[in-house]
């Protein structure tokens, strides 16, 4: 599984996890929901101890928060 | 309480006038301000892995990025922070999800990383884990964005008519 499978997978259950876990981060590995966390350090601890230096996707789900800049960044 | 004072000095390089070809530093005390009001705020930032992924590196007998310094500018437009891909990749951050980002130019997704930052040469506080969008920052002066996620710890005083910012915390 490649990382941007693991984000479109995101997209794809985000509604869904939206229905209990509003506002919480989800932790999405292999296509694969590997748990629900109240902050993004915690579900990234978790992700270096169940998968140590690889690459995942830490989402908060249905809150849009955005790091947006305005600077001429293009 | 940490702070940190920016002057933005008076002093400019300017051909001289009474020798043709050379250049002569005058003092212009208007130039603080303009330099100020062309750049905005900008100050060195250290930059490296976050805490716990240092720690994994550590246990895992792997060698820890040193610490990279870069400009970094003071961006009220940035909700957080934001890194130049040259930084993504001299660190070899490892991609933690994905983070929409708007721009003057549209909507984009920009790759997500976690990091901690400090502030070399000063009293500010360092923050050992905060997440950080990768950008575009190629052809700017500063290879980083201090958004507003690092900002709400921050007392800012801009003062544009002498070129003074001193930044609390």
């Amino acid at each position: 599984m490649t990382f941007e499978e693991d984000v479109e997978y995101f997209k794809s259950i985000e509604t869904e996890l939206a229905k209990d876990h509003k506002g919480k981060y989800v932790l999405i590995k292999d296509k694969k929901n590997q748990g629900i966390f109240s902050n993004f350090e915690d579900a990234h601890k978790e992700a270096l101890k169940m998968f140590g230096l690889t690459e995942v996707v830490i989402a908060q789900i249905e809150t849009p928060q955005p790091l947006n800049y305005l600077a001429t960044a293009q | 309480m940490g702070k940190v004072t920016i002057v933005k000095l008076g002093f400019q390089s300017r051909p001289d006038p009474n020798n043709p070809g050379q250049r002569q530093i005058v003092f212009d005390p208007n130039y603080g301000a303009i330099e100020l009001a062309g750049q905005g705020i900008i100050l060195n930032v250290a930059i490296t892995v976050d805490n716990w992924t240092r720690a994994v590196l550590s246990a895992q007998n792997q060698p820890v990025p040193n610490a990279i310094v870069r400009p970094a500018l003071v961006d009220t437009g940035a909700s957080g922070l934001a890194l130049d891909t040259s930084v993504v990749h001299a660190l070899n951050l490892i991609r933690r999800g994905t983070v929409n980002c708007q721009t003057a130019g549209g909507s984009r997704t920009s790759n997500m990383y976690f990091v901690s930052l400090s502030f070399p040469g000063t009293q500010l506080n360092s923050y050992p884990f905060l997440r950080a969008a990768e950008v575009d920052l190629a052809n700017m002066s500063f290879k980083c964005l201090i958004g507003r996620e690092t900002m709400m710890n921050w007392h800012i005083h801009y003062n544009g008519q002498t070129g003074h910012v001193s930044i609390a915390d």
